[in-house]
């Protein structure tokens, strides 16, 4: 929520702005996942999947750390 | 004499940690009168003394009771059973003493700087832990309240403790006057169950629901729902639920910070205690009737105490709205007990995810909050999240240990807070609740955001004061074992799984 008492962001334009954290993080790891379940089946392996999660979910923690950053500099 | 009739060797044994306590507690005020301002360390030392010979206590009871039970005894009901130290209870005094004993050592400090250091602060404390026991063990209404009220009225004059603080004082006025009317309401609760029932037990209560209900052909009666709903009020206000919350964030902030740790460790896990009390051993035939009220409760907590955290800038408020917010994920373990019959998993898993959570919320919020309490110097106060930004360039291990801490609220494992979601979760999924699930899951993410604010102004701000920060041997040992703990149950989690399910009475 901007602290400037100014901000004429309409209410929905803020909850839209916050509703994107609650699915960054999910929908980094499911990607992720996909991708990985996806090169496993082109490649014919069976580890894939794992390391498509384990960057899905780094990914996951970059963004949510840029959104931190970004908003606190505000 | 009519008390030689009732009162038994039994009946003082399982009283022990109790009687224990008080006397330390009546101690602590006698020898308070005594100490100069710079021996009155020995307070806390006194109420430390205090926690562990309670806890010797409850060692002593487990003893006898395991002896006994070799001869055939089942050793567990005490004053005409009013009061029961089963599994549960036990599992509740030790969570309580532990929650004590740190918020002990994390005030002595906080209290010099405050230039509040009196023997009342841990003679309260100490009252306050002896109303907690009353409510874990508690299997009478009487007694249940008594024991809220006990611990209520010494948590009122803690939150107030700083005289001469205003915030200190509005946050008593506060906590006491909301918590007043809520203890009304609960109390007249309770008054319609014994109308209705005809007994304060809770075994006679139960029996006395059913029987109702069989009379009106397994129909619940208006006076049975009114019943129900103004006891869990009381019940939703004590555990600082949506909408009965707010009181908690004004409580939280203006009390002593060691206070505010020990409200959200020990009077939330108590508040609990009595909550599994009512609805699973008293109101249990009543659970297709609260199981509703639970699941929407539940909701709206998950989502009020996220969105009001993303905004807070004052440490303490965050953590308030963090703790309403935890209390949510709580309730959803109540959601899937409540929806099935035993021996589904999800009836047990849910109960144990509900245990395990605040086991492992004792440590890691009593953590974070020790943090917070190191914070305060002579001239700083320490609540916003400015006073904490670049904590690492200042205490490098404290700010490791602040973001273990965080990482096991936001439920990240290894560290022990993601188990204590894992169970909750896995009851909601045995039990069918997929969407309450997936919610829940949302919401968690909601919680890292604003844990990791914290963490990004620890490690990526400069610091406003760069001065090294000055850390007491006491709130070091706290720090210790609260992050030993966090880590500890996280990578071995499986003795203290056991532990919860030996807590349920699960064998």
């Amino acid at each position: 929520m901007p602290s400037d008492s100014s901000d004429k962001q309409s209410f929905w334009v803020v909850i839209g702005k916050y509703s994107q954290i609650a699915f960054i993080f999910p929908a980094a790891t499911v990607a992720g996942w996909l991708v990985g379940l996806a090169l496993d089946h082109w490649l014919h392996t069976h580890w894939i999947y794992l390391l498509g999660l384990i960057l899905g979910i780094a990914a996951g923690f970059i963004e949510l750390i840029r959104l931190v950053s970004s908003t606190d500099s505000k | 004499m009519i008390g030689a009739q009732y009162f038994t060797g039994i009946d003082y044994l399982l009283s022990l940690p109790i009687i224990l306590l008080t006397l330390f507690a009546l101690g602590i005020l006698l020898i308070d009168l005594m100490l100069p301002v710079e021996w009155k360390w020995m307070d806390a030392a006194t109420a430390l003394a205090g926690v562990l010979f309670a806890a010797a206590g409850v060692v002593k009871i487990q003893l006898e009771q395991a002896e006994l039970l070799k001869s055939g005894q089942h050793v567990e009901w005490a004053f005409v059973h009013s009061m029961v130290m089963d599994h549960f209870s036990i599992y509740f005094t030790y969570l309580f003493l532990a929650g004590a004993a740190l918020a002990i050592l994390i005030s002595v400090r906080y209290l010099e700087i405050e230039h509040e250091h009196h023997g009342e602060f841990y003679a309260l404390i100490l009252f306050s832990v002896v109303g907690m026991i009353c409510m874990a063990s508690g299997y009478d209404i009487v007694l249940i309240f008594i024991g809220l009220e006990l611990m209520a009225i010494s948590t009122y004059i803690l939150v107030g403790f700083l005289r001469r603080d205003k915030r200190s004082n509005e946050a008593s006025l506060k906590y006491l006057l909301l918590g007043a009317f809520s203890s009304g309401i609960f109390a007249y609760g309770l008054s319609l169950f014994y109308g209705i029932t005809g007994s304060t037990n809770l075994s006679e209560i139960a029996d006395g629901i059913q029987r109702d209900m069989t009379a009106h052909q397994g129909h619940v009666t208006p006076i049975l729902v009114v019943a129900l709903l103004t006891t869990s009020v009381g019940l939703f206000f004590k555990i600082a639920a949506v909408p009965f919350h707010q009181w908690a964030p004004d409580a939280y902030e203006g009390a002593p910070t060691s206070v505010t740790g020990f409200m959200s460790v020990a009077v939330k896990a108590a508040a609990w205690a009595m909550l599994l009390r009512i609805f699973v051993w008293g109101l249990y035939p009543l659970r297709s009737v609260y199981l509703p009220l639970v699941i929407f409760v539940s909701i709206i907590t998950m989502t009020g105490a996220n969105l009001a955290a993303l905004t807070q800038n004052n440490l303490k408020r965050l953590l308030a709205y963090s703790s309403i917010a935890h209390v949510g994920y709580m309730l959803l373990g109540l959601v899937a007990f409540a929806s099935v019959q035993y021996p589904s998993p999800a009836f047990t898993d849910g109960l144990r995810g509900i245990l395990l959570y605040l086991l492992v919320y004792t440590f890691m919020n009593l953590g974070a909050f020790a943090v917070v309490t190191s914070l305060r110097q002579r001239d700083v106060i320490g609540d916003e999240i400015d006073d904490i930004a670049g904590l690492y360039s200042r205490a490098p291990t404290e700010a490791i240990l602040m973001l273990i801490f965080l990482l096991s609220l936001a439920g990240i494992p290894p560290m022990a807070g993601f188990y204590g979601k894992y169970f909750i979760f896995l009851s909601l999924m045995e039990s069918g609740h997929y969407v309450l699930a997936s919610l829940a899951v949302l919401y968690a993410v909601f919680g890292l955001y604003y844990y990791m604010r914290v963490a990004n102004a620890m490690f990526m701000r400069e610091a406003l004061d760069k001065s090294r920060l000055p850390v007491s041997w006491a709130m070091k040992f706290v720090l210790g074992v609260t992050a030993f703990a966090t880590v500890f149950i996280g990578v071995f989690p499986d003795q203290f799984i056991r532990a919860v399910t030996w807590g349920l009475g699960i064998s």
